[in-house]
């Protein structure tokens, strides 16, 4: 049996409005090269000088990973050429900000923690586009703005891990609001490394990049251990090497060998002194820091006794989570509150491609329509048409229920009278049943509902229908 | 002093003076510069902005008319190195690779000249990226010496020491990485400063060795220099590297008695015989004038230049990687890959002792030779300590400047390695960190400057200047000028 061994390193955009080391704005769909200036572009003789709310919200990054932030920590250049690389060297840390970390994820043996080995502080590089065969073009925007590298240990044993880990990572940054981490618009960047062996000894690794989403970065791991065995199986040798995941083919392919690598000539960065954390820095991040999503997940499981997927479900959004606890202070019944959130809502949300903050209706609502629910006034049918009609404008249920009469009928003389004009109406279905085609009750049982518009108490045209059916 | 003497003699303090009380007029001061720049041809300037200076004198006397408060250098013309920004005029740094590349912003250091009515002249010649110790390696050809023309000026910031050699500014900025405002100065016969490290802001100098570099005055006397640094020197948000201290005043005159030390290396082989006599003579003049003068044994002067090579060209193989063909500068005319772009462009863009210095730096800072790297740094750390020691003696530490006096044009630039050996005693305190100015010491039998590096205490300028203007006070040295400016 081969075990493979991944460890994962993220590159993390850090929200912030200007640069990490000058004043131009941070902006994702500015016009190409507008968000620049002599310092992003590396003119001969400018200096950088460091973004303090960058740095305080790496120091929240840091403290939400558990990790332990360096008092002292020390910028440096990594040299290589590039034409997106204005000064010829990208601003990283020698010396990182924090150390020894970790994340919990689960798995199907329960709890896992993924160990960090170093969060640190750098600057992103500009972007290029090849416009044809001849031409390349570079937008410079993206030339210094601020990033969160995230590395963690080699402790990830398979695709599933991987993923688990990522997302939980990717909950953690938008939970203390550091980072839109949207994968799309490159703020949120994996790069799995990856070897097997069969004994305990360390395979030779390979590194996967460009995974523009979790399904690539799923893809590509399973793909690599996959490529990686058949290999050894056949006698051959692991080459350390960078390989691209080519989306269309949907396999790996070499981009560099180990050889090719440049040699990065790190050095400590002469015009950045130390960047000195203090107490008070960790004390003011500190406060700022929600609860988190692994500690919310055993929460809700534990005081809403609810499953393992619907409680994923909703600490994938702190604002669903919120919502939902909202829901259940308000008075909405726990099974009812997670079905409408998790299928109705989500649904709505989904369909419209609308954010969640577009979305009119309040844990108020849902708490007053299980109310309805609860006192018969109204059916779960109803109750759902309900929340597709107010989604986006928010209308009280009260109005809404006694604007559109929507008033559950549960008076039985006139589910009865109802119940016989269908049997009238549908005599060759009456005598299929009769003769034994139970299938067809549920037939009635829709006629029926429809003949009322929905409103009918399900409960009670059931029983009554069974008990007409059954004097014929 | 008639205005003539004043314009070539006097000092910011008297030529400010005779401005404000319209004994001079601002225009006819800068006129003179100018026309002394015009009809010079030692090569000193790279470029001259006449109708700027000219314009700006005019601002400045309309000023004056209208009771508008002059600033600390009302109307003193000066001259600026050019590898330091200013607004819309080339940089070059003596470069092919930047010959037409032209500043987007000002250097702090020029802010704040201009805000104290400093008039611009123009931008003064240099060792290709300030690497040299002659000028030689300019692109825009040699600077010559203002003593004599056969020789060179010192470097790498020859033009703007020869510029206040040859009257054609009253002071003039420089830079020093190992030496580069010291050793021309002394060349020169002009006194020049290196201040502490982190007192000068560095933005807008174009960077060589970062960790080292440092924006500095050259002038006519300490006393100058004094008023300059209290000026440019200070916090700068954006230099992170400058120290908040307090605002640098200017020293008064004093009376006290000066501990002295002196390194042992006066007594060297090395060291020309014309500059032990005329250092250990204004020694015994201190001694006779009730000062304590006493020999130390300073070690590190033959260690530097190795460990100021290492680090200096490590940091620049760096910070002149951004010279790539693709933004500004030079770029070579056809290229049929990236690669092709990035070695032609470099490659006719930079000058022969630029590339020695990118090799060397490249090489040492690959991973294998990470310990030649990180022992320079243990040397440089021993010799702040061992200056730090002396300091908790002595008030000024004496050392020469230079070896030897100016040598000829070509006569060692084929010979880096005895270049270089002539930073020995001033890269001690760009290693260090310390301040260190060079005042000049009265001439060689053959009528050659001879300079004298006084080094004190880190953020000491004050010490430093209260000594330099000492000396100044008790010998006419600095008063010398070639025979073609008297």
């Amino acid at each position: 049996m081969y075990k493979a061994t991944i460890g994962i390193e993220v590159h993390s955009q850090i929200k912030t409005r200007s640069k990490m080391f000058c004043g131009c704005k941070v902006e994702f769909l500015s016009a190409p090269n507008t968000n620049i200036c002599s310092i992003c572009m590396g003119e001969p003789g400018v200096l950088p000088y460091t973004n303090e709310k960058a740095i305080l919200l790496a120091i929240r990054a840091a403290l939400a990973l558990n990790a332990q932030i360096n008092k002292k920590s020390v910028f440096a250049r990594k040299n290589y050429y590039y034409p997106d690389l204005t000064k010829g060297y990208q601003i990283t840390q020698s010396v990182p900000l924090a150390e020894n970390g970790y994340v919990v994820i689960n798995t199907e043996n329960g709890e896992k923690k993924i160990t960090i080995h170093r969060i640190h502080i750098e600057e992103d590089t500009g972007k290029l586009f090849h416009t044809n065969d001849k031409v390349s073009m570079i937008d410079f925007n993206r030339s210094g703005v601020p990033l969160l590298e995230i590395v963690t240990d080699p402790v990830i044993e398979n695709e599933k891990e991987a993923i688990s880990y990522l997302k939980r990572l990717r909950q953690i940054i938008r939970y203390i609001d550091i980072s839109g981490a949207d994968m799309e618009k490159g703020q949120f960047r994996c790069e799995p490394n990856i070897s097997v062996s069969k004994d305990n000894r360390r395979g030779i690794k390979t590194e996967v990049k460009n995974l523009n989403s979790l399904k690539a970065v799923e893809k590509a791991i399973k793909y690599e251990i996959e490529r990686q065995i058949t290999i050894l199986e056949k006698g051959g040798k692991i080459i350390q090497q960078t390989m691209l995941w080519d989306e269309k083919e949907q396999v790996t392919k070499t981009m560099r060998s180990k050889e090719g690598i440049a040699e990065y000539r790190y050095f400590k960065e002469p015009d950045l002194i130390p960047l000195i954390i203090t107490n008070e820095m960790i004390n003011e991040q500190k406060e700022l820091i929600p609860e988190l999503p692994q500690s919310k997940f055993n929460r809700l499981v534990k005081e809403y006794n609810i499953g393992i997927n619907e409680a994923e479900i909703l600490i994938d959004n702190p604002r669903l989570s919120n919502y939902f606890e909202k829901s259940i202070e308000k008075g909405c019944g726990i099974k009812e509150s997670l079905g409408w959130i998790t299928t109705d809502i989500m649904g709505i949300l989904n369909k419209s491609e609308k954010k969640f903050s577009y979305l009119k209706i309040t844990p108020q609502h849902l708490a007053d329509l299980y109310k309805y629910i609860e006192n018969k006034i109204i059916n779960m049918n109803i109750a759902k048409n309900i929340l597709h009609e107010i989604a986006f404008t928010g209308e009280p249920v009260d109005k809404y229920i006694k604007s559109k009469n929507l008033i559950q009928i549960t008076d039985t003389k006139s589910i009865e009278k109802i119940i016989d004009e269908i049997l009238e109406e549908n005599p060759t279905e009456v005598k299929r049943y009769l003769k034994g085609n139970n299938k067809l009750f549920g037939f009635f049982v829709g006629q029926a509902m429809k003949k009322m518009g929905g409103k009918a108490n399900p409960t009670i045209v059931n029983k009554l229908l069974k008990d007409i059916l059954n004097r014929r | 002093m008639n205005n003539s003497e004043l314009i070539a003699k006097g000092s910011i303090k008297e030529i400010r003076e005779a401005v404000i009380n319209g004994k001079l007029h601002t225009v006819e001061l800068v006129n003179c510069f100018i026309q002394r720049i015009k009809n010079n041809r030692i090569n000193s300037f790279i470029s001259l902005y006449e109708d700027n200076a000219l314009k700006r004198a005019e601002e400045l006397d309309k000023k004056l008319k209208n009771r508008g408060k002059p600033g600390k250098l009302f109307g003193i013309p000066y001259a600026v190195k050019d590898n330091i920004a200013v607004k819309g005029y080339e940089v070059t740094c003596a470069s092919k690779m930047l010959k037409n590349y032209k500043a987007t912003y000002n250097a702090t250091v020029i802010n704040r000249l201009n805000d104290e009515d400093a008039i611009f002249l123009g931008k003064t010649n240099l060792d290709e990226f300030a690497m040299g110790s002659s000028t030689e390696t300019s692109y825009f050809g040699t600077t010559l010496n203002p003593w004599d023309n056969s020789r060179v000026p010192g470097g790498s910031s020859g033009g703007s020491a020869a510029a206040i050699a040859s009257g054609e500014s009253v002071f003039a900025l420089g830079s020093d990485t190992g030496g580069s405002i010291r050793q021309p100065a002394a060349f020169c016969g002009v006194t020049g400063l290196k201040a502490t490290y982190g007192c000068v802001s560095r933005f807008g100098l174009v960077a060589f060795a970062s960790s080292l570099d440092q924006v500095g005055p050259i002038g006519r006397s300490a006393e100058d220099l004094e008023l300059i640094f209290s000026i440019i020197s200070g916090f700068d948000k954006k230099d992170t590297t400058t120290k908040r201290i307090e605002n640098y005043k200017v020293s008064g005159p004093t009376k006290r008695k000066f501990n002295i030390a002196y390194t042992n290396d006066i007594f060297s082989e090395e060291i020309s015989p014309d500059i032990k006599g005329n250092i250990l003579s204004i020694l015994n003049l201190l001694k006779e004038e009730g000062h304590n003068i006493s020999e130390v044994a300073f070690n590190f002067s033959k260690h530097s230049v190795p460990v100021y090579q290492i680090l200096s060209c490590s940091e620049a193989s760096s910070n002149l990687a951004r010279y790539d063909g693709i933004r500004y500068g030079y770029q070579t005319k056809s290229y049929k890959s990236l690669l092709e772009l990035y070695n032609r462009s470099r490659g006719e863009g930079f000058g022969e002792e630029v590339k020695r210095r990118i090799l060397f730096g490249t090489y040492i800072l690959m991973a294998k030779n990470n310990a030649l790297y990180t022992s320079s740094f243990k040397v440089s750390r021993l010799i702040r300590e061992n200056l730090e020691n002396i300091f908790t003696e002595y008030d000024v530490f004496i050392t020469p400047t230079t070896f030897n006096p100016p040598f000829k044009i070509g006569e060692i630039i084929d010979d880096p390695i005895r270049m270089h050996h002539s930073d020995a005693f001033t890269s001690i305190c760009n290693l260090s960190g310390n301040p260190g100015i060079s005042i000049p010491l009265g001439l060689t039998g053959n009528n050659l400057p001879i300079g004298m590096q006084i080094i004190a205490k880190r953020f000491d300028e004050n010490n430093l200047f209260q000594f330099a203007k000492y000396i100044q006070s008790i010998t006419d040295y600095h008063k010398c000028l070639p025979e073609e400016v008297k």
